[in-house]
């Protein structure tokens, strides 16, 4: 199996996954902490409505996506900001318009739309190399807002009325979580789809909080879970295609076996905290 | 002395059609140890969120140090509700309390972060739980830590919402009194529901329910009580070192 390693196209897939592992590690930990895992799947489903429009007007659909992906962060932020309270139906609003915006489009666009199921199930096989630097930046620059902001946006997420008794910009820090949050959920709709954004956006950060405390261990740990999971699941894909000439796609089994690691992180977990209290 | 640290007049907040707050004047002066008490529901969290500029009244206006909340944040140290935190989330004792100097504008190292949260917490006797996930405290125990937090912000005055809503007696009481301790160089306004505890340790009582009644003094009488609960209450008050209420005429023993 490690055959797949001469193929380039399947290099670039690796790459792509791990650099895709890192940003999904660090945003995803924010994510699982502030408990927002509906307003990733909003945005991703968001995102849809984009990648529609693109191929309606013409333009690359994913730079629609990002579009999309950023309006609706800074308006689902805006209005969480407003309220603080939950925003349950406004983001089911987002996710279904996304969706059903993306589908209308695509449906309007001239020609056929091959690759339409692609962006709802991924196709990191095949990605371009404007696709690795766009992530490798993002990956840098999201180091870069950990590295001087970890603590004001540690007590954002923990505490938004503390920090703003104290004096933290929690307006700032919050939206500019949620459109980092859509950024790296536009990257991650490459390596499993639209519909699958918010599983790898919350399992891997998961299981990393059975075993560390804090966030800065939460994100290396939920970087490196994402990235062995990406990386089974490529070669998983790739060895039963090439092997039994079985196609799988390879996000859906990406998120299988994040999901059957989460399983055994658990019942591991359970374990051991049960051997500990005697 | 000039300007009071929390000055409220005419004060109104409503949630939809139900009023919160109606018409209140409040004045928080240098050294008061303040024990808001009054009814579920009774506007006490809302007039905390009013004074910390979480939420602008309908009418009236809010000064703290003379500014509005929204430009003095950072002089107020403000304790929330325990109870509403997410025990789960991942983040230790001293990450906790590291958040009281993120104020606006404060310079300083990491090493002197958190060695200023080191001594907010032994200050409140939590010293050697620094390292503890806050999901390992017990409930007195995070309390002292949301205490050590906005110590760590040196605040000139401390606010708290139901400092021991929940937490067991014994508990309770140790809160109170690390803050009889602390009411000796801060202001603390605390609102509870609990009145027989509150009113053992603070200095001034007022009672809040929509309206306010405070007289500025510690005695809590029955028709303060009666106006903030709508109906007398039997208050039982044998035993305290102090007297919140009264005697009363023929009391039965």
């Amino acid at each position: 199996m490690t055959g797949a390693l001469e193929y380039e196209f399947f290099q670039r897939a690796l790459a792509a996954g791990l650099l895709a592992a890192v940003a999904s590690g660090i945003v995803g930990t924010f994510v699982v902490a502030r408990r927002m895992a509906s307003i990733s799947g909003g945005l991703a489903h968001a995102a849809f409505g984009g990648i529609g429009l693109g191929y309606l007007a013409g333009f690359p659909p994913m730079a629609g996506a990002l579009a999309f992906g950023l309006l609706s962060a800074l308006g689902i932020g805006a209005a969480e900001l407003k309220m603080r309270q939950g925003l349950d139906t406004l983001i089911a609003m987002v996710w279904a318009v996304g969706m059903a915006l993306g589908i209308v489009f695509a449906s309007l666009a001239p020609g056929a739309t091959p690759d339409l199921l692609s962006y709802l199930f991924g196709n990191i096989l095949f990605v371009p190399s404007a696709y690795l630097w766009f992530t490798a930046a993002l990956d840098v620059f999201l180091l870069l807002v950990v590295w001087r902001l970890y603590r004001p946006l540690q007590a954002v997420v923990f505490d938004e009325e503390f920090s703003w008794v104290a004096g933290v910009p929690v307006a700032t820090l919050f939206l500019l979580l949620l459109g980092l949050t859509a950024v790296t959920v536009v990257v991650l709709i490459r390596v499993v789809g639209v519909i699958l954004v918010i599983a790898l956006l919350t399992i891997p950060a998961a299981i990393a909080r059975h075993w560390v405390g804090g966030l800065d261990r939460m994100m290396f740990l939920a970087t490196a879970v994402g990235g062995v999971c990406i990386t089974a699941g490529l070669f998983a894909s790739y060895g039963l295609s090439a092997s039994i000439g079985l196609d799988i796609p390879t996000g859906p089994f990406i998120i299988l076996l994040a999901a059957g690691l989460y399983g055994l992180s658990s019942v591991v977990r359970y374990l051991a905290r049960g051997r500990q209290t005697p | 002395m000039s300007t009071p640290p929390v000055l409220l007049e005419g004060v109104s907040y409503a949630y939809g059609r139900a009023p919160a707050l109606d018409s209140v004047d409040l004045r928080i002066d240098e050294g008061d140890f303040l024990g808001i008490i009054g009814p579920n529901a009774g506007g006490k969290t809302t007039l905390l969120k009013i004074i910390l500029g979480l939420l602008s009244p309908d009418r009236g206006t809010v000064q703290v140090f003379g500014r509005p909340p929204s430009e003095s944040r950072g002089l107020i140290g403000y304790v929330p509700q325990y109870a509403r935190f997410d025990a789960a989330f991942p983040i230790d004792v001293l990450d906790t309390v590291r958040m009281g100097r993120l104020g606006l504008g404060r310079q300083e190292s990491a090493d002197e972060a958190s060695e200023a949260a080191r001594d907010a917490l032994d200050q409140v006797d939590l010293g050697d739980l620094a390292d503890e996930q806050i999901g390992q405290l017990s409930g007195g125990q995070l309390q002292r830590v949301l205490i050590a937090r906005a110590l760590a912000s040196e605040p000139r005055i401390l606010l708290l919402d139901e400092p021991t809503a929940s937490v067991d007696t014994r508990i309770g009481r140790s809160v109170y009194e690390l803050l009889e301790q602390l009411s000796d160089r801060l202001s603390i306004v605390l609102v509870s529901h609990d009145i027989g505890v509150i009113s053992r340790y603070v200095k001034t009582v007022a009672c809040l329910n929509v309206q306010l009644h405070y007289h500025h003094s510690r005695e809590l009488t029955e028709e303060m009580v009666e106006l903030a609960y709508g109906c007398p209450v039997d208050l039982v008050a044998h035993g305290h070192p102090h007297r919140v209420l009264p005697a009363h005429g023929a009391e039965p023993a």
